[in-house]
């Protein structure tokens, strides 16, 4: 008769061991699933990433090479192309982006052949080049390595090309019936030239040190911090939720340079809650409106904001601006209680409130983030 | 001793309030044990770049220190001056008039519809580059603000996308965009 003496003391190990497996789940699990979060909630933290402003060394292009979407692994290899060149021949990074924004506007990084009856005259290659033009023989210019080093080549002796808005520095070196067409690749191939060099877009464009753009350097990607200084009142914060750009503190008087090139598409005094357009005068919280301000169109329908200037803005509506061309100076006008820069950053072209996003991660993520040094 | 045991494990432990207060236990030790290992959250200094407090120079009160008045583009046009859709389209046809043209009477015919600036831009362009034989549809008017529209026309190969610039009303092309269909 053992089994009525053994039954209760199985029932309570297996109680035991069900009871200390499931704690050990539901706890060890636990812990470890916060502990995890944790972890994670430190990887989403933008802050916490740290982003790379390219490596030395030439691309291996013949290895596995990152895509970058709409492009496939044929197109990312002749971008990869045209960059190695371009470290050869020791041009800065801004040179690259424009050479990868260049050969994607003619022939979407595809190394084209004669397309017959659809061929612009006789032009061929990554850069369209035209051999009746004296770029080379239809076999040279179909070589990437060889079209890439003609490209730069010419891209070389074009004044001050690093500062030029990208289109124009292309189409001196294209001379094509439609010069404005480049600036609208500058973001992707900014983002072909980050990927395949580890950043190298957000590198001081004009060195070829690869070093992080700072203070008033132009990155690669076109882009450059409007003053110096940090972020002193964020994007939508719990306090301001309705605050659709950053503060920036600044001594009244601060150069504003323009963000990027574009297009000045609005430059003018914002009528306060009254309707008064009294922006010589210092504002006051509360009085309403951005003061001066001027709104920059740039490539891929990107505005950018700058609100409360001293006086008159230094560009009008419709002027063209390069990147980190003077635009005004730091004031107070309109709705501020000191002098500051309210900067803001609109996608899709969308100049109302819905069109913001938060300045930060959008110009770190160009190489032109917030600094003190600025 | 061994009374107080024997009630513990047989009464207390097995009662509904002895099994809430084990898993009570366990929760606060997992939790307790969790944030020494991860650390305390205030403890952690700001983080750099980050919005830390708000700055004197701007009033949380007055939460919105931006825009006021985002005005509705309204392009304006000098009465009797063609509208910029027109003009746009004017050149258009004058652009993709290249064949057997030399350079000069390509623009001579682009010149009347053309800014300064922009006929500066195509001052050395051979005219057999242009890529593209006909407009193929309605051109498609985008005001931008009010001397400032973009035309799309849609042509054989693409699109080709004019920004159209007013000068006290007067409208001229000033931007040349052509993009692959």
């Amino acid at each position: 008769m053992a089994f009525p003496r053994r039954w209760p003391v199985r029932r309570a190990a297996l109680a035991f061991g069900l009871t200390a497996v499931l704690a050990l789940l539901c706890c060890a699990g636990g812990t470890a699933a916060f502990l995890m979060t944790m972890y994670a909630a430190e990887e989403d933290n933008p802050y916490a990433l740290t982003l790379g402003c390219g490596t030395e060394g030439r691309i291996d292009v013949n290895g596995e090479l990152p895509l970058v979407p709409p492009f496939d692994a044929q197109q990312m290899r002749n971008a990869a192309i045209i960059i190695n060149v371009g470290i050869e021949l020791d041009v800065p990074p801004r040179g690259w982006v424009i050479a990868v924004a260049t050969a994607i506007q003619e022939s979407t990084l595809r190394n084209l052949g004669h397309l017959g009856a659809a061929n612009d005259h006789d032009s061929l290659g990554l850069f369209q080049q035209r051999p009746s033009m004296g770029w080379g023989t239809p076999q040279q210019v179909r070589d990437p390595v060889y079209a890439s080093t003609k490209f730069y080549e010419k891209l070389l002796t074009v004044p001050d090309w690093q500062r030029l808005p990208l289109t124009v520095a292309a189409q001196a070196v294209q001379v094509s019936a439609y010069p404005d067409a480049y600036a609208e690749h500058e973001p992707k191939a900014e983002a072909i030239v980050s990927a395949l060099t580890g950043g190298a877009g957000r590198a001081d464009g004009a060195s070829v040190e690869l070093s992080c753009a700072d203070g008033a350097d132009i990155a690669a990607s076109g882009w450059t911090a409007p003053i110096p200084g940090t972020v002193g009142s964020g994007f939508r914060t719990a306090s301001r939720p309705s605050h659709n750009g950053v503060d920036i503190a600044a001594a009244k008087g601060t150069r504003i340079r323009a963000a990027a090139a574009g297009k000045v598409i609005v430059a003018r005094c914002d009528p306060d809650n009254r309707g008064r357009l009294s922006c010589d005068v210092d504002g006051y919280p509360g009085k309403g409106g951005c003061g001066w301000f001027v709104d920059i169109l740039h490539a891929d329908d990107v505005i950018t904001r700058y609100c409360h200037m001293v006086r008159k803005p230094m560009v009008k509506q419709n002027d063209t601006v390069r990147a980190g061309q003077v635009i005004g100076l730091v004031g107070s006008s309109g709705n501020s209680s000191g002098p500051h820069l309210h900067f803001e950053v609109h996608l899709n072209r969308d100049r109302s409130s819905r069109g913001a996003i938060d300045p930060v991660p959008f110009m770190r993520a160009r190489g032109a983030p917030f600094t003190a040094e600025g | 001793m061994r009374r107080v045991v024997e009630y513990l494990t047989t009464r207390v432990l097995r009662s509904r309030l002895g099994v809430a207060l084990g898993i009570a236990v366990l929760v606060l030790g997992v939790v307790g044990v969790a944030r020494v290992v991860a650390g305390s959250e205030e403890g952690r200094s700001p983080l750099p770049g980050g919005a830390v407090p708000p700055i004197s120079t701007t009033d949380a009160e007055a939460s919105d220190d931006g825009l006021s008045v985002v005005e509705e583009p309204s392009p304006w046009t000098s009465p009797g001056a063609p509208e910029p859709t027109e003009v746009a389209r004017s050149f258009a046809e004058a652009w993709l008039r290249h064949d057997g043209v030399t350079a000069a009477r390509w623009r001579d015919g682009l010149r009347p519809y053309a800014t300064a600036e922009l006929l500066d831009k195509l001052a050395r362009v051979d005219p057999a580059g242009v890529p593209a034989e006909r407009i193929t549809g309605e051109p498609r008017t985008v005001p931008v603000n009010d001397s400032l529209v973009e035309v799309i026309v849609p042509v054989d190969t693409g699109e080709l996308r004019l920004g159209v610039q007013a000068e006290e009303g007067r409208w001229r092309v000033d931007t040349v965009n052509w993009q692959r269909g």
